[in-house]
């Protein structure tokens, strides 16, 4: 999974949220590093929409702006709980390892 | 500016898009630059206008061509830098009975040599992750080495000069034309996996451009594979991949279309590397050609109802 997708179906994860709210998220849950913009944001939505990741879950004009709200899919939250369980084993492993001794010489026989 | 540059970059949009989404797009253009300077703001137009045209043009993200210009994207920068590369040394060089020697100086400040430093930082950009800085350096960096190419061509008739120009830089727009049409969200930051298919790009059009070109400063690294033998080694490659992105298309798997769009200039490189070589192995030849012509239509019959559609897949979450 691409890690823009991964952080839009994080940011997806706890609540519904707008277009703008969503680039916010991304770019805190990724601590600033990933900056998306407007036209990559909807590149990205239609695509996860188009897979039935996520779907819209609300249509509103607010202070004479247009808003839609969209949210995960059973579907979208089954594969982002898929994609955390690989990334913790993946970061369990990587952690068990670095804390046990530093082997010398483990590749030579 | 930004109003009246909006709505342009809005209208880009398939009708039926902008009808839908357009007052979304404004209000979360909108909201991203407030405050911001002229410079954000023109990036954000530029995704904007990019998103746009992607769209209308069939390349977006949701689209099974649109995710394999994503996969194939970063390999693309690196055969563009390779090419550019080539064709900017080319210039330095020249041939005389004693081998080959530097036609002019080094001394900064030519056109090629500028070009070559924007070519070094759009594939820089690219292997750190910065698509929006490489899709912007790697057309300049292209336009350069057409422009010096065409340059010190100038002895050739018009219509044999842009033959030659046309052959000679057909393949390398086709990957930057893969390059330019990736949706920036499936390009991702910087990683291990990209900055490597940058590299493999680097040296696989390194060896192309050279190879099919017949240029050589340093003797000893010249393949043993020319011809038309390396042609149908090329040819039956791409044309293994064309096969197997049909298959894996339709379950749901972008990677074999991805490389296949990846290794799809070759099949003009190809075209052109057998068309030189007709003079003088005719029959490999015209069987190389044959093939040639035979695997463009078959891939072209067997991939447009997939790829052009944009349909429905599993989902994968690329």
């Amino acid at each position: 999974m691409q890690e823009p997708t991964l952080l839009l179906l994080t940011a997806l994860a706890d609540a519904p949220r707008h277009g703008y709210a969503l680039l916010q998220e991304v770019a805190t849950i990724s601590g600033g590093r990933v900056k998306m913009r407007t036209g990559t944001l909807y590149g990205a939505l239609d695509r996860l929409l188009g897979q039935g990741l996520i779907h819209v879950v609300g249509e509103e004009i607010v202070d004479g702006r247009a808003r839609r709200t969209y949210a995960l899919t059973h579907s979208g939250r089954e594969i982002l709980t898929a994609e955390a369980e690989r990334l913790r084993t993946v970061a369990a492993e990587a952690e068990r390892r670095l804390s046990m001794p530093r082997l010398r010489g483990a590749y030579s026989t | 500016m930004s109003d009246n540059v909006l709505r342009i970059a809005l209208r880009l949009h398939p009708a039926g898009y902008r009808r839908e989404m357009a007052a979304e797009l404004a209000t979360v253009f909108a909201d991203s630059t407030a405050g911001a300077g002229r410079w954000a703001t023109g990036r954000e137009l530029l995704d904007l206008a990019a998103h746009g045209l992607r769209l209308r043009l069939g390349l977006g993200s949701a689209g099974a061509l649109g995710r394999a210009a994503g996969l194939a994207a970063p390999f693309a920068a690196g055969t563009v830098a390779a090419g550019v590369a080539y064709t900017l040394s080319w210039s330095l060089w020249s041939r005389d009975a004693n081998g080959y020697h530097l036609a002019h100086s080094l001394s900064f400040g030519g056109t090629d040599q500028y070009g070559a430093i924007v070519s070094v930082l759009a594939v820089l950009s690219a292997l750190f992750g910065r698509w929006t800085a490489a899709r912007l350096l790697a057309p300049v960096s292209v336009l350069v080495a057409l422009w010096t190419f065409v340059s010190d061509e100038t002895a050739y008739p018009p219509l044999h000069l842009t033959a030659y120009t046309a052959t000679n830089f057909g393949p390398r727009l086709l990957w930057l034309l893969i390059l330019l049409a990736a949706p920036r969200d499936l390009l991702g930051p910087r990683s291990w996996r990209g900055a490597l298919q940058v590299g493999a790009g680097l040296v696989v059009g390194s060896v192309l451009f050279s190879e099919t070109s017949g240029f050589w400063p340093v003797d000893f690294v010249r393949p043993v594979l020319e011809g038309p033998g390396f042609a149908l080694v090329l040819f039956t490659a791409e044309l293994t991949l064309l096969l197997l992105a049909r298959s894996a298309l339709q379950r749901g798997q972008y990677g074999p279309a991805g490389a296949a769009l990846a290794g799809a200039p070759v099949l003009l490189l190809v075209l052109v590397l057998a068309a030189g070589q007709l003079w003088k192995d005719f029959l490999p030849t015209v069987l190389v050609m044959l093939g040639v012509v035979a695997a463009a239509l078959l891939a072209a019959r067997r991939l447009s109802p997939t790829v052009g559609t944009g349909g429905q897949r599993p989902p994968t979450a690329g």
